[in-house]
C-alpha cells in the first residue's frame, strides 16, 4: 500500500508541476507548426500532395504520421495531457490561492522597515490617533467597500482589499480551455459533416459525408431548394450567392430560409451552409435532320428525327433508326490522318430487307448515293445539341453537437483572461499609532497604478488631516516599479 | 476602384515620415540630444496620423461595409499602421524611445512589402468575405499582432541590455546570411551560374506584361550575370567559415569569426548593389525579377547589420538602455495587453468559420499557426510562474513568438496555401 501511494504521489507532483505543463506547450507547437507547413491529407484538394511531394517524401511523411498530424493518436495525446495537466495543476495549487484570498488579516503586526509590503509611506503626526484614525477611514471609505477599523495596543488599524476573488481568475481559464477540448471531442465523436448538391426544384434526405467517400447517410427529414441564384458585380466577380431552401418534417414545412454565404439555415442542430455554387446540364435534347431523296424523281424530303426513334421511310418502303453520332471520324489515308467530320450511323431496312447499319456523312452529301446506291439517297444535313442550363447550389451540411460547451469555454477564457489581467487583488494597510501614520500597500498585479493611487490618498491625508503644506515630501517606498523611467535627457 | 490620389499621397508621404523619423531615432539612440526626444515621436506621430487618414479615405471610398484590410496589399497597410500607433503609445507611455528605432524599419517595411503587391484597388468583397466579423476579426488581429511585436522588440532590447551570448548570436547570425543565400539564389545561382529572369516586369508599383512581343503571359529567363554567382559563393563561403569559428568556442575564434562575419556583409552588400543594377539594366528592356527576394535581402542585411555591430559594440549599445527590469516590466505589460487579442482572434475566427464554412475549427494552416503563437505566448506568460524560465530565457521566448507571429500573418499568405490564401489575390 505504501508502493501505491508512492507511486501515486509521484504521479501527482509529475502532473502537477508547471514545468510539464510548459513541456507540453513546447511539444503542441512544435507538432501544430508540423502540421501547418507539411500538407496535410484531409484539407489537400485531390492529387495535390502527389504534385507537391514526390513519392519517397509521401513514403517518410506517411511513416511519421506527418500528413494527418491533428487526428493522429500522438497529438489527441497531447491534448488530453493538456487537460489532464490542467486539472491537476488547479486542484494541486487550491491551498495556496485559498490561503490568498483569505489572507488578509485587519491589523499589520509586523511594521519593521524589512517587513513592510514593498509600497509604503510614513506621516508624522500630532493628533489624537482614534479621531485621526476614522477621519482616515472616512478616506479609505470613499475608494474601498467597507474598510475594517481595528482598535489595538493603542494603535488605529484601517484596512481595506478590493477583488480578492481576482486570484480564481485561473480557475475561470483552465474550465474554459478544458471546456474548449470538451467540446471538441463531443463534436469529433458525435458531430458530421457532409455535402449535398440541389437545384432549383430538387430535394434530398440524405448526405454525403465528408470524411468517407461516397456514404450517404439519411437527414431524417427532407430539404427541399425552391430557387439558387447568384449576383454579379459589375466586373462580373461573383457578389453573393443564395439558396432558397425548405424543411420538410413528418409531411410539413418546418423550417424555410433564403441562405447565403456566412447566414446558414439550421434544424434541429444540423446546420445548411451556402458553400459551393455551380451551373449544371439539364433537359439535354438533340435533333437529327436527315434528307431521303427519291433518285428517280429527284423529290426529297426533310426528315426531323432523333435518336432510338423508328422513322418510316416514304410509301412505307422500310424503316430507319439513327443510334449513333460522331463528332469527327478520322481517317488514316497512308499514314497521313483525314478528317471526314461530322457524321450519323443509322440502322437502315429497306423493302423489308435485314437491317443494316450505314454511316452517312455531312461533308460528303453524295455518300449514300454512291456507295450504296439504294432505294432512297439518305443525306445527313445537320445535328443539332441543346440544352438548358439550372443552376446547382452545394450545401455544406454540419452538426456540431459540442458547439455550445466549446463557446460557453471560449466564453470563459476570455472573462478569465480579461479578469486575471485588468482586475488586481489590491490590499491597503494604514495604521494610526501615537505620533505616526503607517500607510501599506500590496497589488498582486499592475502594483504601479495601484502605487499611483495610493500616493494620492497619501497626499490628502498629509494635506487635508495632518495640515501639511508640501505634501510631495512624503517619503514614498516603491521597490516594484518607478525609479527605472528612462531620464529625459537635459 | 482605384484609391482617391490624397489617399496615395499621404501613404507616400507616410512612408517618407517613417523614413525620417527612423533616422532621427537612431540618432537618439546614438547621441542622446535633447531636440531628437521630441522629434522622433513627433515625426513618428505625423507619420502615422497621415498613414491613418489615408486608410480612413479609402474606408470612406469603399463604404462602410468594406474595411480597409480586405486583400493582402490593405492587411499590409493596416497591420503596419496598428503597429506604429500601438509603438507610439508604448514610447509615449513608458517614455521609452528605443521601440522606435525598431519598429519604424519594421512599419517601413511593412509598407514596403504592400508596395510590392500587385493589385492596389479597392476590390469588392469575396462573398465569404461579406460578413460582420471581418471588422471584428480582422481589426483584433491588428492589435495582437502589434502588441506581440512591440513586446518582442522590448524582448530584444532586454537580451541586447542583458548581454546576448557572442557564439550564438555570431552562429544564427552566419546562419541568417547563409539561409537567405540559398532561399533567394536557390540551385541556379549556385551550380549554374544563372539568375532568374521574368518577361513580366514590375514597373510603376504594377506587374505588366513585357512590351518585347512573347507569346506567355510569364515566361522566365536565366540570365549569366557576371560577378553575381561568384559573390553569392564568396559570400555564403565566408558566412560559412564565421558560423563554424563561433561555433567552435573560444574568445580568440570569436573574434576571429566576427572579423569574418563582417567580410561576409560587406560582400553580402556588393551582392545586393550588383542585384539592383541587374534588375535596373534588365528592367529598362523591360524585364522583371521577384522584388520580394530583393526585399528579404535588405531586410535582412539590416538585422544582420545590427547583430555585427552589437558583436563588435555590444557593451556600448548596452550602456545606452534603460535598466533591464523596466524593458521586461514593459514587455511583460505589453504582452499582456496583447494576449488576450490573440485569444479573441482565435474565438472570433471560430465563431466566423462556424458561419461561414459550417465548422469552427478546420486545422486550416491559418488556423494552426494561429494557434502555435498563442501556444508560445501562453508558454511564456506560465513561464513567469516558473522558476528558470523568466528573464533571459522569456526574452528568448518572446522574440521566436515575433518569428511566430510573422509566419502567422504572412506564412499563410506568401507560403502555404489555406482557405485564408484568398488574401494573396
Amino acid at each position: 500500500m505504501k508502493f501505491l501511494d508512492q507511486i501515486a504521489e509521484r504521479l501527482w507532483s509529475f502532473f502537477s508541476s508547471l514545468k510539464l505543463a510548459l513541456g507540453i506547450f513546447i511539444t503542441l507547437a512544435v507538432s501544430t507548426l508540423a502540421g501547418s507547413i507539411v500538407l496535410q491529407r484531409p484539407i489537400a484538394e485531390p492529387g495535390q500532395l502527389e504534385r507537391v511531394y514526390s513519392a519517397t517524401t509521401l513514403h517518410w511523411l506517411d511513416l511519421f504520421g506527418l500528413l494527418d498530424v491533428f487526428h493522429s493518436w500522438w497529438y489527441v495525446l497531447q491534448l488530453a495531457l493538456l487537460a489532464l495537466t490542467l486539472t491537476v495543476v488547479s486542484i494541486d495549487m487550491w491551498p495556496r490561492f485559498r490561503a490568498r484570498i483569505r489572507s488578509f488579516r485587519s491589523v499589520l503586526e509586523a511594521t519593521g522597515e524589512g517587513e513592510l509590503p514593498e509600497m509604503h509611506a510614513r506621516l508624522n503626526h500630532a493628533q489624537d490617533p482614534r479621531s485621526l484614525g476614522f477621519k482616515i477611514a472616512g478616506l479609505v471609505g470613499k475608494r474601498f467597500r467597507r474598510p475594517v477599523v481595528t482598535e489595538k495596543d493603542g494603535k488605529v488599524h484601517v484596512a481595506a482589499q478590493s477583488a480578492k476573488y481576482a486570484h480564481l481568475g485561473v480557475y475561470v481559464i483552465h474550465t474554459g480551455i478544458v471546456l474548449i477540448l470538451i467540446g471538441g471531442m463531443i463534436t469529433g465523436m458525435k458531430g458530421f459533416e457532409g455535402m449535398i448538391q440541389l437545384s432549383p426544384g430538387e430535394k434530398a434526405t440524405a448526405y454525403f459525408d465528408r470524411k468517407i467517400e461516397g456514404k450517404r447517410v439519411p437527414l431524417g427529414f427532407e430539404i427541399r431548394c425552391l430557387g439558387a441564384r447568384m449576383e454579379k458585380y459589375p466586373d462580373g466577380a461573383p457578389k453573393a450567392y443564395f439558396s432558397d431552401l425548405e424543411i420538410v418534417d413528418g409531411g410539413k414545412v418546418v423550417a424555410s430560409k433564403t441562405i447565403k454565404v456566412n447566414d446558414p439555415l439550421s434544424y434541429q442542430g444540423i446546420y445548411f451552409y451556402q458553400a459551393t455554387f455551380g451551373q449544371t446540364a439539364a433537359n439535354e435534347r438533340t435533333s437529327i435532320a436527315l434528307e431521303v431523296q427519291d433518285p428517280k424523281t429527284k423529290r426529297s424530303k426533310v426528315l426531323a428525327t432523333d435518336f432510338n426513334k423508328v422513322e418510316t421511310l416514304p410509301n412505307g418502303k422500310g424503316t430507319l433508326e439513327v443510334v449513333d453520332y460522331a463528332q469527327n471520324i478520322p481517317l488514316d489515308v497512308e499514314g497521313h490522318r483525314k478528317d471526314l467530320g461530322e457524321a450519323v450511323k443509322i440502322k437502315l431496312s429497306e423493302n423489308g430487307e435485314t437491317p443494316r447499319v450505314i454511316w452517312l456523312f455531312k461533308n460528303f452529301p453524295n455518300f449514300d448515293a454512291e456507295m450504296r446506291k439504294g432505294v432512297y439517297n439518305l443525306v445527313f444535313k445537320n445535328f443539332v445539341y441543346d440544352y438548358d442550363t439550372v443552376p446547382v447550389t452545394g450545401l455544406q451540411v454540419a452538426r456540431n453537437p459540442g458547439i455550445n460547451v466549446t463557446w460557453f469555454g471560449a466564453a470563459l477564457l476570455m472573462a478569465g483572461l480579461l479578469s486575471t489581467f485588468l482586475i488586481p487583488h489590491r490590499r491597503l494597510w494604514i495604521v494610526v499609532s501615537k505620533d505616526e501614520v503607517l500607510v501599506a500597500a500590496a497589488s498582486h498585479r499592475h502594483p504601479e497604478s495601484f502605487g499611483r493611487k495610493v500616493k494620492k490618498l497619501v497626499k490628502e491625508i498629509s494635506a487635508e488631516l495632518l495640515s501639511q503644506k508640501d505634501p510631495k515630501k512624503v517619503a514614498w517606498s516603491e521597490k516594484l516599479s518607478g525609479g527605472f523611467h528612462d531620464p529625459v535627457p537635459a | 476602384m482605384t484609391p482617391s490620389p490624397l489617399s496615395v499621397a499621404l501613404l507616400n508621404y507616410a512612408m517618407l515620415g517613417y523614413l525620417a523619423a527612423m533616422t532621427v531615432y537612431v540618432l537618439y539612440f546614438v547621441s542622446k540630444k535633447r531636440w531628437s526626444y521630441i522629434a522622433a515621436p513627433a515625426i513618428f506621430g505625423a507619420s502615422a496620423l497621415a498613414h491613418g487618414t489615408s486608410l480612413a479615405l479609402r474606408w470612406f471610398q469603399g463604404g462602410l461595409y468594406r474595411p480597409p484590410w480586405t486583400n493582402l496589399y490593405e492587411s499590409l497597410v493596416y497591420f503596419s499602421f496598428g503597429l506604429a500607433v500601438l509603438s507610439l503609445v508604448v514610447d509615449l507611455r513608458f517614455k521609452l524611445r528605443y521601440v522606435g528605432a525598431f519598429v519604424t524599419p519594421l512599419v517601413f517595411s511593412g509598407l514596403g512589402l504592400a508596395y510590392l503587391v500587385p493589385i492596389k484597388e479597392i476590390t469588392p468583397l469575396v462573398p465569404s468575405l461579406q460578413s460582420w466579423w471581418i471588422l471584428a476579426h480582422s481589426c483584433l488581429a491588428a492589435f495582437a499582432y502589434s502588441g506581440f511585436i512591440v513586446a518582442s522588440v522590448l524582448a530584444f532590447l532586454y537580451l541586447v541590455k542583458t548581454g546576448m551570448s557572442e557564439r550564438w548570436l555570431g552562429f544564427s547570425t552566419a546562419l541568417t546570411i547563409l539561409g537567405t543565400l540559398l532561399l533567394v539564389g536557390g540551385g541556379d545561382v549556385f551550380l549554374k551560374g544563372l539568375y532568374m529572369m521574368s518577361e513580366v516586369v514590375f514597373v510603376g508599383g504594377k506587374w505588366q506584361k513585357n512590351p518585347i512581343p512573347g507569346s506567355d503571359p510569364i515566361k522566365f529567363f536565366e540570365i549569366s550575370v557576371p560577378y553575381l554567382p561568384q559573390l553569392f559563393w564568396v559570400t555564403s563561403v565566408l558566412a560559412l567559415g564565421a558560423a563554424f569559428l563561433h561555433l567552435a568556442g573560444g574568445q580568440s575564434f570569436h573574434k576571429r569569426g566576427r572579423d569574418l562575419l563582417l567580410i561576409s556583409f560587406v560582400s553580402y552588400l556588393a551582392l545586393i548593389g550588383t542585384m539592383i543594377g541587374i534588375i535596373a539594366q534588365y528592367q529598362s528592356v523591360g524585364m522583371g525579377s521577384n522584388p520580394y527576394s530583393l526585399f528579404l535581402l535588405i531586410l535582412m542585411a539590416a538585422a544582420t547589420g545590427f547583430s555585427i555591430a552589437y558583436l563588435y559594440r555590444g557593451a556600448r549599445i548596452a550602456a545606452k538602455l534603460p535598466d533591464a527590469r523596466w524593458l521586461d516590466g514593459v514587455s511583460y505589460k505589453v504582452t499582456l495587453f496583447a494576449f488576450p487579442f490573440m485569444t479573441l482572434i482565435l474565438i472570433t475566427g471560430a465563431i466566423w468559420a462556424h458561419e461561414a464554412w459550417g465548422r469552427y475549427w478546420g486545422w486550416d494552416p491559418k488556423e494552426t499557426t494561429a494557434l502555435v503563437t498563442w501556444l508560445i505566448y501562453a508558454g511564456y506568460l506560465h513561464g513567469r510562474f516558473t522558476p528558470g524560465w523568466t528573464g533571459k530565457r522569456a526574452a528568448v521566448i518572446s522574440v521566436i513568438g515575433f518569428f511566430s507571429v510573422i509566419f502567422t500573418y504572412l506564412g499563410t499568405n506568401l507560403v502555404l496555401s489555406g482557405l485564408h490564401s484568398y488574401g494573396s489575390k
